[in-house]
């Protein structure tokens, strides 16, 4: 592999790894939210 | 099971944190502005060549793997003394983040080894020592994964958070030992042609990795405070369908 393919596979790595958990927390923050929302109508009703 | 400790999150909905939208916008500016300083402007460096760029994410990915063992060991103190649920919840954020970042560190540091040091692993001190990080970090969460008590997890959970940062000043000593990894790095270490590709990459990393934990640590706030709502629900008369 030339030097350009090491250093594109590791920012590759660095950005598709950090964009992954990114999109990961902001999912569970979303699941967790509409768990809130749910949790609250059933303790109004 | 018990809830660890007083001043729970579950105790009152968590606050819409308003401040997460601002810090996620400036800190996509902060990579962004790094990215074109360190990957595209950079000059090739005389024995690397451009295999140095390699070092504006590793070096940064490092710096963020021992910042969030650092916010692990005071949050898991803080715990053991005050135990309130929230330091508890802000300890695993920060080891959740910590992990994602020394994965990085040794995956790029392998990326760069093996055009550099013609390997891709070597029982060097300083990669054994960032390994025994990243296995420290592994089983903090396979803890929390499975110990169900919130109360035992909590406290177990932050004796390891404490053995994690214990390794912290052992794996940065670890290149006076033998070790073919260089000395550390920083922006006064490195030539000025390099030095702003570093700096920017640094504080880009950080924000990111302040956003991160910010953003894991409401979503854990958020479930909680879920779970306290329909414990109390459950608790309420008529309420044991939940």
């Amino acid at each position: 592999m030339s030097e350009w393919g090491f250093v594109i596979a590791a920012y590759a790595l660095t950005w598709g790894g950090i964009t992954g958990y990114l999109l990961y927390v902001r999912a569970r923050t979303a699941r967790a939210r509409r768990e809130l929302e749910a949790a609250a109508q059933e303790t109004e009703s | 099971m018990s809830r660890p400790g007083k001043g729970g999150a579950g105790a009152a909905r968590p606050p819409a944190a308003r401040w997460l939208g601002p810090l996620a916008v400036v800190s996509l500016a902060a990579v962004v502005a790094a990215q074109v300083v360190g990957f595209a402007v950079s000059p090739p460096e005389r024995d690397m060549g451009h295999l140095q760029k390699i070092l504006y994410v590793h070096v940064p990915a490092a710096w963020c793997a021992f910042l969030a063992a650092f916010v692990l060991f005071i949050c898991s103190v803080l715990y053991l003394v005050r135990r309130q649920e929230r330091y508890d919840l802000l300890a695993a954020s920060a080891a959740e983040v910590g992990t994602v970042f020394t994965a990085l560190t040794l995956a790029l540091g392998s990326i760069w080894a093996r055009p550099t040091w013609g390997v891709w692993w070597t029982w060097d001190p300083r990669l054994t020592t960032t390994a025994i990080l990243m296995l420290i970090y592994a089983g903090y969460l396979a803890l929390r994964a499975f110990t169900e008590d919130p109360e035992r997890r909590a406290r177990w959970s932050a004796a390891v958070g404490i053995l994690a940062f214990l390794d912290v000043p052992i794996v940065y000593l670890s290149v006076r030992w033998r070790s073919i990894h260089q000395v550390q790095s920083s922006p006064d270490t490195v030539d000025s042609a390099y030095a702003l590709g570093l700096e920017l990459n640094a504080l880009a990393f950080v924000l990111l990795m302040v956003y991160l934990t910010a953003q894991r640590y409401h979503a854990a706030r958020l479930e909680r405070a879920a779970e306290a709502l329909r414990e109390e629900a459950a608790l309420a008369p008529g309420g044991a369908r939940v």
